[in-house]
């Protein structure tokens, strides 16, 4: 499809645009504009929070098991010789994001145009896949890798040195990139498409070498075999890396792009069995099976991570199938439908606005206001029935769901990549106040005089607050010389010790709707309704007098 | 709910994972081995996770579980892409896998059901079985850490609690749901199994045309291994009501059901007479138990027992992987050329898999390995002389397998280089022997059932042949005894056991030896005549030789002094009920499918006692479940948090709290209070069955020591055990009857303990001895009275 204005006064021009060309700059620039807005935005937290902690920690040679250590947690533990900041590692991320709508351009031929396109707007409009690339996690690095190494498998000539450099890549990041290399093993292998000596040997020395500076964690000493896309993956399902568990994240966040990716599965797999030599589309499938499965059986864990580790593949599954549907919808007869659609719409949406009333009253309404909304909700499913009863005009049907899964997914979208105050992403939260305590902390001790003193329980959560703070000790008791003290709340008072008035807290947690559908109903037309809960502290200085 | 059915899907997710793999090698079963993948799949993928935990390449946790599956599907999907008849296997095979899928459904939902009605894990052994099975979780290292005993590696044979543990991970269920689910798993693989290889035998024996009685083999295969129970039921059923006859009931040797009579004190019912139950059902406290202590000085579980009582044992957890076992031994036997080391080296997939899965016998349950490797043996051997001389055969035979059996010891070294065995050398048993009776009332509905297929034998073949094989069969019962005579009068009590064995023991023993000898007979026949019916009749016949050979011998173990062949009774009875029940579901529906047939009017009496077998689990089940009014839950610990829930919230904080390394100071089990001279006394030292260690078993985390006599079962009976143990026991019991807080701290620094617990079991066991903890330790976690104490700290940390 060209744009060629002067082509219809017969003539060509000197400046032509390609309307593809012109979407696929809107779409990255989508795509990398929300990654941006993530970079500056979103707070610290979640899966972020335990990565920059584990990475300073590294930095300053200290043994703590939020080091994976993936390639991008080694890479910004170095950044931390030199910057205290997690915005210069995210800068990193969304650097390495950017090559995210190459690698689709370059899966044009595979995806179909539209389809890669589609699934570029997909990848931009995704919360959890936002989270992953803008941020200092672990898995930064596993979005552009798994695309990278896609590319790769598509490609016909594979020198030995990129192959070695996939390996190395796949090694040192995330579980994504390698839950696409199992799926893609397991498909070949099904296929007796074994790769060459030199191909395995190749990939297998980048490997070796990404699981040999994994073991001697980037030079901080010998840390046992350490394999890190199995050690990333052990931490999502072991760590805290969300307040909300998997399955309130995907209620959110993924709704939308699982009822697409379902039909469209089933879809691409029709065509996969038209098409049996085709493997492309079998790996992609095979892939999204797996990541299905991960965030299944992920659904009471506590991280983010198996949201994006499916995202990726349903949006790649997704796109093709879309731009076929967008194509028959076109094609569709819209004689009635073009009545039925905006009518079935208006009567959900009246429905919707009663069940929005009893949200926000958390009771479900007098008879009357039941039976109107039950009303409304028949005359939209008749609607749908009268547009589905013409099997022409059928596909129709999915645009009276579109509005109602749009709207929502899209506040979620810009909520998580413009920092939202009410998205339980991510979530918990390093807050301002942490950094607080500790200037509060480091000023008390002054130049050396004196010990800050954190009880035990907060070991962990202290590690990236207080950075760069020098000595701090770890007691029960406060010592002889302890001039602060980070103290839990329902501690007794420490004598000789005053309190620093205010409400401190360490850590802050935002919580998700949970309960019944009126709950989630609730938050998605006012957010403000998140629980937000602490890890509280108390702040006490030694007593002057 | 959820949990359940997380369970579920899971196991049939890794089911559908091993089953190209199992294809591959069980072809030539009309399931293609669809009923065995619940045992393949769920044991590659343990192995593989516990191989590469030793290896330190997995992590450990669910991701490391999921790692492991991931490479399995791998493997399946390479085994898939060689396998050029997967496709006509699997057009030819899918009814079988579906059929198999609904078994272990059917099996799955309605043993959840019933244990839901009963899911303490409490009582007998399951604190043990708790412990082993948190422990395969929870444990950072591999081989995994023995929480009962602080810095030491379990010595067990621990293959089973692993598989639960991946399941119970893959699901991601807590562990006590985990414990109860993977009994239900057990249950329904076992179901799955047995069921699968009843229909394959005796389709294999009737042809395609009665595929009905092929079915019917599988139902009464599952009914005789799952269902059927001990004769007693009926006796005790009918004396809960009243109606003994005191003649009948001392002919089956079950007097002791009778109610004492004027000055008799021992071996007699003394509870309430009148009414003796309330119920249709016997009502006395867990009446079932004494179906299995019927035999003097032994104990003879089948499956049901095990199933209805909840211990999450090995030899129970073992019932799928035998199954697998001997659905490869019959896969190998219905192969048609030789095996040797060529074939092995052509094949060596084949080789690995035997090795991998007999290998895996050993460590899931040791006494599984000698059974079913001769199985496997014979099904090579028997393969072999189809086609080569005797000599020829044995050489190819012993080629095959001996490499297997490398590669299978190397396999499992990382878990035999760490098992301390404490069997003690073959002895002969030169006690009394067991009754006709007591063998009637445990064994006589499956012996029965087994000996049908002596009617495999068609009237048509060459008598010649028929003595022949007599003669050569005849060494299977008469090899043994003259075993038994040497041994005996090697260890100087051959008249002994002459005369101890009885007049009653002797007839079992001819009995036992005669059926062997009728059964091997058929077999040997079935064999030289290559009639599909051998390997039904082999397994009878096995089955038989492991009855008789319990008779006249015993491994020496920990109770040789007391009761010495509990444990080979035991573990041998019960393989034979596997083995009876899969040959006897086998020749029961033969024979039955027989029209107008004497095989079908000797059926009929079989088929009856067996329904009389039925007894057991219809009034042992109403009794366990008190008529099935018991509260339900399916969370093993649902019981705790409702009786006290101060004590759930401790064991449920120190499991999301603490490492998985923290040592942990709690009650040894032992009782100690302060006498009238107030001295501090033991008043009870029993440790093992109660309440020592149960926070390590609850929640994996390591205690300096549990169950004391356990740890000597399992370690050794030596007096630097005993040693090393009691003072363990001394230094934690010290830590809280102490008045002195440096011997707390001093027994804390000494296990490396970082917690002290002072729950119920601590207020119960050391009544007012223990000190103010919270003067000297700081508190972690505290629920009404009951604490979680921490060791100070005092240490600094750089952040720059």
């Amino acid at each position: 499809m060209t744009v060629e204005g002067a082509a219809a006064a017969g003539e060509r021009s000197a400046f032509e645009v390609r309307l593809g060309t012109l979407l696929w700059f809107v779409a990255g620039g989508l795509f990398l504009l929300l990654r941006i807005a993530g970079l500056v935005s979103i707070p610290l937290g979640g899966a972020e929070l335990d990565a920059v902690s584990g990475a300073w920690q590294a930095s300053i040679g200290v043994e703590d098991d939020r080091f994976v250590p993936t390639l991008f947690q080694a890479v910004t533990a170095l950044l931390f010789q030199v910057v205290d900041t997690e915005f210069w590692p995210r800068v990193l991320a969304v650097a390495l994001s950017c090559t995210v709508p190459l690698a689709l351009y370059r899966l044009r031929e595979q995806l179909t145009e539209a389809g890669a396109l589609i699934a570029l707007v997909l990848l931009a409009l995704d919360a959890p896949g936002i989270l992953i690339d803008s941020t200092a996690n672990v898995s930064a690095f596993d979005v552009p890798v798994a695309l990278g190494l896609l590319v790769l498998l598509t490609s016909t000539r594979q020198s030995p040195a990129v192959v070695a450099l996939a390996g190395f890549l796949v090694a040192s990041a995330g579980p994504i990139p390698l839950m696409l290399v199992l799926a893609a093993a397991a498909v070949r292998l099904a296929r007796q498409e074994y790769p060459t000596v030199p191909t395995f040997a190749a990939a297998g020395a980048g490997a070796a070498l990404a699981i040999a500076l994994s073991s001697f964690q980037y030079g901080l000493g010998w840390g046992g075999l350490r394999i890190a896309p199995l050690e990333t993956l052990a931490a999502s399902f072991d760590s805290e890396w969300s307040t909300d568990p998997v399955r309130s994240l995907v209620t959110i966040y993924l709704v939308p792009l699982i009822l697409v990716t379902i039909p469209a599965a089933a879809w691409s797999i029709g065509r996969a069995m038209e098409r049996t030599g085709e493997t492309f589309g079998v790996v992609v499938l095979a892939w999204v099976a797996l990541a299905g499965l991960l965030m299944l059986a992920s659904f009471g864990e506590h991280s983010s991570l198996p949201l994006a580790a499916f995202s990726l593949p349903a949006a790649l599954v997704a796109g093709p199938a879309l731009s076929r549907g967008i194509a028959t919808l076109l094609d569709a007869d819209w004689t009635w439908a073009r009545y039925l659609v905006p009518a079935s719409i208006g009567a959900l949406f009246i429905a919707l606005s009663f069940a929005m009333d009893w949200a926000r009253t958390t009771s479900t309404g007098d008879a009357y206001q039941q039976v109107a909304a039950w009303g409304m909700l028949l005359v939209a499913i008749g609607g749908v029935a009268l547009i589905l009863s013409n099997r022409a005009a059928a596909p129709c049907a999915a645009l009276v769901a579109v509005p109602f899964l749009v709207f929502p997914h899209i506040a979620g979208v810009s909520g998580v990549a413009f920092g939202g105050p009410n998205e339980p992403m991510p979530s918990p939260i390093s807050p301002v106040q942490a950094r607080e305590i500790r200037d509060i902390a480091v000023t008390a001790r002054g130049e050396g005089a004196g010990a800050i003193v954190v009880h035990p329980r907060f070991e962990r959560e202290l590690a990236w607050p207080f950075r760069d703070s020098g000595e701090i000790t770890i007691a029960t008791q406060p010592t002889a010389d302890t001039v602060v003290l980070v103290w839990p709340t329902d501690a007794r008072r420490p004598e000789g010790y005053a309190i620093v008035e205010g409400e401190w807290a360490l850590v802050r947690e935002r919580n998700g709707p949970e309960g019944d559908w009126l709950d989630y109903l609730r938050w998605y037309f006012n957010r403000n309704t998140l629980g937000v809960g602490s890890l509280p502290v108390s702040v006490y200085l030694r007593s002057t007098e | 709910m959820g949990d359940v059915l997380a369970f579920w899907f899971a196991a049939l997710a890794v089911a559908a994972v091993g089953y190209p793999i199992g294809a591959a090698a069980l072809r030539r079963l009309p399931d293609a081995g669809a009923g065995v993948s619940f045992a393949l799949g769920l044991t590659v993928t343990s192995v593989l996770y516990f191989l590469l935990r030793v290896l330190t390449v997995l992590p450990p946790g669910r991701g490391g579980v999921f790692a492991a599956l991931a490479i399995v599907a791998l493997m399946s999907a390479a085994v898939a892409g060689r396998d050029r008849w997967l496709l006509v296997t699997w057009q030819r095979a899918w009814p079988g896998a579906v059929v198999a899928a609904g078994v272990f459904t059917l099996a799955f939902f309605s043993y959840t059901a019933f244990r839901s009605y009963n899911a303490d894990i409490g009582g007998t052994e399951q604190p043990m079985d708790f412990l082993f099975l948190n422990a395969a979780i929870t444990s950072p290292e591999y081989p995994p850490q023995d929480p009962w005993l602080a810095g030491e590696e379990v010595s067990y044979y621990y293959l089973g609690y692993i598989q639960s543990g991946v399941l119970t991970s893959i699901a991601g269920v807590p562990s006590s749901t985990g414990y109860n689910l993977a009994l239900a798993y057990t249950f329904a693989a076992a179901a799955a199994g047995i069921a699968s290889l009843g229909f394959t035998f005796a389709r294999w024996i009737l042809g395609s045309r009665k595929r009905g009685w092929a079915m019917a083999a599988g139902g009464f295969a599952v009914g005789f291994l799952l269902l059927v129970g001990s004769l007693s039921a009926v006796f005790e059923w009918s004396a809960a009501h009243g109606n003994t006859n005191r003649g009948l009931y001392e002919t089956f040797g079950v007097e002791w059901m009778l109610p004492c009579e004027a000055g008799q004190s021992e071996g007699c019912y003394q509870g309430p007479t009148n009414p003796r139950t309330s119920e249709w059902y016997p009502t006395e406290y867990w009446f079932w138990w004494e179906g299995t202590r019927i035999i003097p000085g032994t104990i003879t579980e089948f499956p049901f027992f095990s199933f209805l009582l909840g211990d999450l044992h090995p030899h129970v957890m073992s019932l799928p992987l035998t199954l697998l076992a001997v659905a490869l031994a019959a896969a190998v036997w219905r192969g048609r050329s030789p095996l040797d080391w060529r074939r092995l080296r052509s094949e060596p997939f084949a080789g690995l898999l035997l090795a991998l899965v007999f290998g895996a016998l050993m460590f899931q349950n040791a006494w599984d390995v000698m059974t079913f490797s001769t199985l496997l043996g014979l099904a090579v051997l028997a393969r072999n002389l189809r086609r080569l001389r005797a000599g020829g055969a044995a050489l190819g035979a012993i080629s095959y397998l001996a490499p297997v059996g490398v590669v299978a010891l190397l396999l499992y070294s990382p878990w035999w280089l760490t098992f301390s065995s404490q069997a003690g050398g073959l002895y002969a048993y030169v006690g009394e022997g067991t009754t006709p009776a007591h063998a009637f009332l445990q064994w006589g509905p499956l012996l029965l059932a087994g000996m049908l297929g002596i009617g495999y034998v068609k009237r048509t073949a060459p008598r010649s042949l028929v003595v022949n094989a007599a003669v050569s069969a005849a060494w299977a019962p008469v090899l043994p005894f003259i075993g038994w005579l040497l041994l005996a009068s090697v260890r100087d009590s051959l008249s002994d056991g002459l005369d101890a064995r009885g007049v009653g023991g002797w007839w079992t023993l001819v009995l036992f030896g005669m059926t062997v000898w009728l059964l091997a007979t058929t077999t040997v026949v079935l064999a030289l005549r290559r009639s599909a019916a051998a390997p039904a009749a082999a397994l009878a016949a096995l089955g038989a030789l492991l009855l008789y050979g319990a008779e006249l011998f015993f491994i020496r173990d920990v109770f040789f002094n007391g009761i010495p062949r509990l444990n080979t009774v035991f573990k041998l009875s019960y393989q034979a009920w596997l083995l009876l029940s899969l040959g006897g579901g086998v020749a029961l529906a033969a024979a039955l499918a027989r029209a107008r047939s004497v095989q079908r009017l000797l059926a009929m009496p079989v088929l009856t006692l067996a329904l009389l077998g039925l007894a057991y689990p219809l009034t042992a089940s109403f009794n366990r479940t008190n008529g099935f009014e018991n509260p339900t839950a399916i969370d093993g610990l649902a019981s705790v948090a409702q009786s006290d829930p101060n004590e759930y919230a401790l064991v449920r904080w120190i499991a999301q709290n603490t490492a998985p390394d923290d040592v942990i100071i709690e009650a040894t089990g032992r009782r100690w209070a302060r006498g009238s001279d107030s001295m501090v006394t033991m008043v009870d030292g029993g440790s093992d069955y109660g309440s020592g260690g149960r926070i390590a078993s609850r929640t994996g985390r390591p205690t300096p020591i549990g169950w004391y006599s356990h740890e000597i079962q399992w370690r050794g009976d030596t007096p630097e055990h005993h040693a090393e143990f009691g003072q363990r026991q001394a230094v934690v019991d010290r830590a809280y009857t102490t008045a002195n807080p440096a011997d707390v701290l001093d027994a804390m620094r000494q296990f490396d303990a970082k917690y002290l617990v002072v729950g119920r079991e601590e207020i119960n066991n050391y009544p007012g001895l223990m000190p103010d903890y919270g003067q000297f330790l700081e508190v972690a976690f505290e629920s009404g009275t009951y604490r979680v104490y921490m060791l100070p700290e005092l240490r600094s940390i750089p952040t720059s």
